[in-house]
């Protein structure tokens, strides 16, 4: 039921855009988990590696607020150190899977034709394997580590991000500024990166928000299955997996690092939303 | 008013955005007379369709009614409960959208489309309900009603979908028909068909109709009173006649100067533009809306709102100075030896063409099923041209107009060489041009430049119009040095009347006609010899087509570029023009100087296009002649003329079989035509002014 | 094309589509450092050079790849996937068993999970930016943003840990009939169901919002047509094309992520055995199974393909 609003011609609009408040709370919460990331290790009261034995498997107290695991290693210390591993196995995936997929969806889309053709196909049949499956499929030829997850969801994401990029571009590749430039004879490496890739930045961006939150989760997910992070790591899979048999009776040892797990996801999720309100906004308001 | 269908009193819409509260209609004062046809006229940001919206009950979430009341028959529409509102829509009040496509659903057939309102409402049985569907489908002309009923939307043209809609609006035979724009975006031999169509039922069902256009030659055709909307407002309104004859409000007065009309040319003078910009309807002005604007303001007109004054002669508008305003005419075009001459002067140069198209052809190929491949079919192809040979003279216009489907798009594709064509040639200072862009010369590539349709798209919403303007100086070697190259910037926003600071503007800041008014800077910032313009108006509004029509006349003049100029609106090709190509399904139809092919002898298909425009202008006589069939399909479209199909002048079997033979005049003028010269000479003018000459 | 024509366009898509997953899987296994003869002999292989071509000849892995591809390929074709390393068994029965048991999980969880969602996805469309929608909009974003093991802990912390209604392990043990099912698959169908509840919802609620915007459903509505005959017949069929996609993209990741489940609690389906080929370097019981995986979310990708064709003219035309 869209009416169309009629923009005077008199009205720019105003340069700061109102900030959604999803945007806002989400680079808040990711920005929190990352200033754990960065200075963890410094602001923790308690070393990671560091066994209490007296006070193993202690409920939340004064001394230990999130309490202890079954070796009395703190939990706090290595909830706020594990989001390290997560962060930086999720932003790198994310970022290789993106980058890739980026490059491929471009010149697939603006060559086109039987190369593409091809190209779409062979990202066809990659993504025909539930995306976790795959996982453990690279992860189990190159083997298990940290590294090798990164890999891992790269190699899932990129067919998925190349198809996103794909379609925008051929979007834009019939775009009458785009034919303006091909009347001029500009070469094609111009066109794809000075008038198609500037206008691909917001869907991209949006994009790769999603992909993050998927990335942390196959992280995650990873880790638990012993093929992720490895021990003695802190990372918060590896913590859920291996406090798995004291669920019951310490509940808090497997309760926290999930609680981080579910923030830093729902954190993402926001941003992206946020994000794509924000940037889809300018075309809204001009229509 | 006892016998109106529809009463709005001081009626005020509003929309709440995220930029604030955009006050749509003020005050609105509407009447529509039982079997009376009320246009509702105005451009883009009128208030138009958010007016008829508000009727329905159908604005959008963030819309409110903030005043006055809708009165249906007497009853307060306004007032009615869900349940209520549900019985009157469709039955009593129902609505025709402007795109037929996007308004039937597409997962169900049209045939159940049609019968379900009639299920709804009159309680009809599902066999009742499809007879009287098939009924209401032979009045609205469908032909085959049966196939038709199971068919979806998609498999059916944008005019047979609108004559579904139509019936379907038809279908529980309403009192008050609200119709928005429901011939915009329909070929014009379509159009006239449903105007027709429109026409017809309105005698036989007798509604009262609301009829939303922004197109004046429409409201000249069948409407009986005009209501004139401007930036939320009504300032005029009155019965048709006197309203086109003699308009009251200045802003009348300019949308009749300004338009295009079949007898006037450029050499006539510029277009009456209308200057300036819609005020913002974030804050509208408190005194007259069209002050700003207005060519016959004065002071006192700033300070005071005008109310709505009575003409005597009929109707009600809303100027201060209105008795002062001098006679309204219209300026004709000048039929002394001179103005002729000037006309066909430029067809006296013997200089060579600086472009000549050699029997162009584009195909398309036409992807194989299976089966084809397996019984070794030849490959078929679309001849989206095929075989055109057109010359363009240096500094001159040559149009090239059709409807939809006809390759004039196609041409102008190849010209630039965004296309490579199949066969044939393109010359440009007599050498072969490179089929596409990027393999020419790049001289070759500053001397032809493009000007496409869609504002919107045109500019890349990332650059700033400076970065857009200054690239092509930059590829062509036109300016020396980053300082030269603003400066030359600057020197052309002031050749397209635009500020020097808009360089740094974004294209979302910028309005429909100033980003053609870039795209036109653009052009030119790389000092062509040709450029082609496709369809370069059809997306502005008329106001803003004068304008910008009068700009590209003035550049053309200063800098002796000629243009290519590719539209469907003829009444603007005739002002613009010197030579004039007629395409049909790939081939020329007609071909010479503008006044040759506007008037007899005419090729069939020149003729029927022009009785189907609607015109603004009650006292000129147009014949008509209608089209009747479908077009046929651009694959392998046979020997014979393409106009055969549908041609009201269709001779027999030669038309089928032999492609027509050139009529060549002495003056250059050809038809393609089997009809035999003499015969087409006989031909009366298709329109002509009541009293005497023809246009 | 007629809907037969694009069915059986698509069924040939299948086949060279699994032909190359197939041979992806066995390319990529090419590339391993050492193989299964050595995985198998383990520290002996170090030892006797002999020994490891004996092993190697036994295996068949002394023949070039592409004989040792066709091989399996003729083996798979007649239903058998050769016998498993590590645990020295036929792999087909072993696999149709486990699939079974992972298909025991999928199925309701996805049966349960399609259901819902829609009638929430609906219900959250049309009211939209209420108390509800708000609601459903908060519960679906926690949906995708917790993890399945961790949903699955908390289930078992909560239903087995707390309240003992449920057993915290589904292992298999004594016990049959529909009781003893119910009660070992409750836990694990409601994380699955609860995880793709919360994507299908979305998916359904912003495309039922999105056609509620458009040009046709505001005709029906102008037509004067009951609010209930446009929402199901004119909006829903619509508005349900992105969330068959959906559905099959999910039914995938049920079968991906019914690996962590099964993890979690210890089920024998499929997944656990991709972990423990994966663990034991067990290849050919790898190939076999991912191979099935993968087949089965062809299938079920291609059932949704069709059921849009169904639903959407325009595709078929």
């Amino acid at each position: 039921m869209a009416v169309t609003i009629p923009r005077p011609a008199a009205i720019a609009l105003p340069r700061a855009r109102r900030w959604p408040a999803a945007l806002v709370a989400g680079v808040a919460i990711l920005g929190t988990f990352a200033i754990f990331a960065a200075v963890g290790p410094w602001i923790v009261p308690y070393d990671v590696e560091q066994f209490h034995r007296a006070s193993a498997l202690e409920a939340p107290s004064h001394a230990f607020w999130f309490g202890t695991d079954r070796y009395g290693r703190d939990v706090l210390s290595r909830v706020v150190v594990g989001s390290r591993s997560t962060l930086a196995m999720a932003a790198a995936g994310t970022l290789l899977g993106v980058t890739v997929g980026l490059v491929l969806g471009l010149g697939s889309g603006y060559v086109g034709g039987r190369p593409d053709e091809a190209l779409m196909r062979i990202m066809d049949i990659v993504m025909s394997f539930p995306s976790l499956l795959l996982a453990l499929l690279v992860v189990s030829v190159l083997g298990a580590s940290a590294v090798n997850a990164v890999l891992s969801i790269a190699v899932v994401f990129v067919p998925r991000v190349a198809r996103v990029v794909r379609s925008a571009v051929l979007g834009l590749r019939t775009a009458e500024f785009v034919e303006a430039a091909q009347v001029r004879g500009e070469r094609g490496s111009w066109i794809v990166t000075r008038e198609i890739l500037p206008n691909l930045w917001p869907p991209i961006i949006v994009e790769a928000c999603v992909r993050m939150s998927f990335a942390v989760l196959m992280s995650v997910s990873l880790s638990y299955l012993g093929l992720g992070a490895q021990p003695p790591t802190p990372d918060w899979g590896l913590m859920v997996a291996k406090e798995r048999a004291f669920l019951v009776q310490a509940p808090w040892v497997v309760l926290f690092p999930a609680a981080a797990i579910v923030t830093l996801v729902i954190g993402v999720n926001v941003l992206g939303d946020g994000l794509r309100e924000w940037l889809m906004a300018r075309k809204t308001a001009d229509e | 008013m006892s016998d109106a269908v529809l009463e709005a009193r001081e009626l005020s819409v509003a929309y709440a955005t995220p930029a604030g509260v955009v006050h749509a209609v003020r005050g609105a004062n509407l009447v529509v007379a039982a079997g009376e046809t009320v246009a509702l006229v105005g451009e883009s940001g009128s208030g138009k369709s958010s007016l008829a919206f508000a009727v329905m009950r159908a604005l959008d979430a963030n819309g409110r009614v903030t005043h006055g009341s809708i009165r249906f028959q007497g009853d307060e529409l306004l007032a009615l409960g869900p349940a209520a509102l549900q019985r009157v829509r469709g039955t009593r009040i129902a609505m025709v959208f402007q795109d037929p496509h996007t308004a039937l659903t597409p997962t169900i057939t049209v045939g159940e489309q049609v019968a379900e309102v009639l299920r709804a409402h009159a309680g009809v049985s599902r066999p009742k309900a499809r007879q009287q569907t098939l009924e209401l489908f032979a009045q609205v002309n469908l032909p085959d009603a049966a196939r038709v009923y199971s068919r979806y939307p998609h498999e059916l043209s944008g005019g047979q979908q609108q004559r579904i809609v139509i019936a379907m609006a038809f279908a529980c035979a309403p009192e008050l028909l609200i119709m928005d724009e429901p011939t915009t975006g329909l070929d014009v031999t379509t159009e006239a068909r449903i105007l027709d169509l429109i026409a017809e039922m309105k005698t036989r069902h007798r509604p009262g109709i609301l009829y939303i256009t922004h197109n004046l030659g429409v409201v000249a055709r069948f409407c009986d009173r005009v209501v004139v909307m401007y930036a939320g407002e009504i300032v005029e309104e009155g019965p048709v006649r006197r309203v086109f004859d003699a308009p009251c409000h200045p802003y009348t007065r300019g949308l009749l100067a300004c338009l295009p009309r079949l007898d006037r040319v450029k050499h006539d003078g510029p277009l009456a533009a209308i200057d300036g910009a819609l005020p913002s309807l974030l804050d509208p002005p408190r005194a007259c809306v069209f002050e700003e604007r207005c060519p016959e303001r004065r002071p006192a007109c700033a300070q005071s709102k005008p109310v709505l004054a009575v003409v005597p002669e009929g109707g009600a508008v809303r100027c201060l100075r209105w008795t002062e305003l001098p006679a309204f005419r219209v300026a004709m075009h000048g039929k002394g030896a001179d103005a002729v001459a000037k006309e066909t002067g430029s067809d006296a140069s013997l200089a060579p063409p600086l472009l000549t198209i050699d029997d162009l052809r584009c195909h398309y190929p036409v992807r194989r099923t299976l089966a084809e491949t397996l019984r070794r079919l030849p490959a078929r192809a679309v001849r989206a041209v095929d075989g055109v040979s057109l010359d363009l003279a240096r500094a001159a216009t040559l149009a090239v107009v059709g409807e939809s489907g006809c390759g004039k798009t196609t041409l102008g594709r190849a010209i630039v060489g965004l296309m490579a064509p199949t066969a044939g040639d393109v010359r440009f200072g007599g050498a072969a041009l490179a089929r596409l862009a990027r393999h020419r010369a790049r001289d070759l590539r500053r001397r032809i430049q493009v000007i496409f349709q869609n504002p919107e798209a045109t500019l890349n919403p990332q650059r700033t119009v400076g970065q857009a303007l200054g690239r092509p100086l930059e590829l062509f070697g036109l300016a020396r040095g980053g300082a030269d190259r603003d400066r030359r910037v600057r020197e052309l926003l002031a050749v397209v009347h635009l500020p020097p600071h808009y360089a740094d503007r974004h294209p979302h800041e910028l309005s429909g006609g100033e980003k053609q008014r870039i795209a036109i800077a653009r052009a030119f910032a790389a000092e062509p010899e040709v450029i082609v313009c496709d369809e370069p108006l059809s997306a502005l509004d008329v106001s803003v087509q004068a304008a910008v029509l009068n700009l590209l006349v003035d550049l053309q003049r200063r800098s002796a570029t000629a243009y290519l100029f590719i539209s469907h609106d003829l009444s603007v090709v005739r002002y613009v023009s010197d030579r004039v190509a007629v395409m049909y399904m790939g081939r020329l139809c007609e071909e010479g100087t503008a006044h040759d092919v506007f008037t007899p002898p005419y090729h069939p298909y020149t003729e029927a296009l022009l009785s189907a425009i609607p015109i603004a202008d009650p006292a000129v006589r147009q014949r008509r002649v209608r089209l009747d069939g479908p077009v046929p399909s651009a694959v392998d479209p046979g020997l014979g003329c393409r106009f055969h199909s549908r041609c009201p002048r269709k001779l027999g079997v030669i038309c089928e079989t032999t492609p027509p033979p050139a009529h060549v005049a002495p003056s250059g003028h050809r038809i393609w035509c089997h009809i035999p010269l003499d015969d087409l000479n006989r031909v009366p003018p298709v329109v002509e002014r009541m009293g005497g000459a023809p246009s | 094309m007629t809907l037969g024509a694009y069915v059986l366009r698509r069924l040939g898509l299948l086949v060279l589509t699994l032909l190359a997953i197939s041979l992806l899987v066995s390319g990529i296994f090419q590339l391993l450092p050492g193989d299964a003869a050595e995985q198998i002999l383990g520290a002996w292989a170090e030892r006797s050079g002999a020994t490891l071509t004996a092993m190697r000849a036994r295996l068949g892995l002394d023949r070039p790849w592409h004989e040792q591809y066709l091989g399996w390929l003729a083996g798979a074709v007649r239903g058998d996937f050769g016998k498993s390393l590590a645990m020295d068994v036929p792999i087909a029965p072993l696999l149709a068993e486990r699939l079974g048991y992972s298909l025991r999980l999928a199925i309701p969880a996805l049966v349960l999970g399609v259901t819902i969602s829609l009638v929430l996805g609906v219900v959250a469309a049309t009211r939209r930016n209420g108390i509800i929608d708000h609601l459903i909009t908060v519960v679906t974003l926690t949906g995708v943003s917790v993890p399945a093991f961790v949903l699955g802990s908390v289930l078992i912390l909560v239903f087995a840990g707390w309240l003992r209604w449920l057993p915290s392990s589904s292992a298999l043990a004594e016990g049959s009939g529909p009781g003893y099912w119910a009660r070992i698959l409750a836990l694990p169908v409601a994380t699955l169901t609860v995880e793709s509840l919360a994507y299908i919802t979305r998916t359904t609620r912003s495309s039922m919002i999105e056609v509620l915007k458009t040009p046709y459903v505001r005709t029906a509505t102008l037509k004067g047509l009951p609010r209930r005959v446009v929402l199901v017949k004119h909006a829903l069929r619509n508005g349900l094309l992105p969330t068959v996609t959906v559905v099959a993209f999910n039914f995938g990741w049920m079968l991906g992520g019914v690996v962590v489940v099964e993890q979690v609690f210890n089920y024998p389906g499929i997944g656990s055995l991709v972990l423990f080929a994966i663990e034991q370097r067990d290849l050919p019981l790898l190939q076999a199974s991912m191979c099935v995986v993968a087949f089965a979310y062809c299938v079920a990708n291609l059932a949704a393909d069709v059921l849009y064709a169904v639903l959407n003219p325009r595709i078929r035309y």
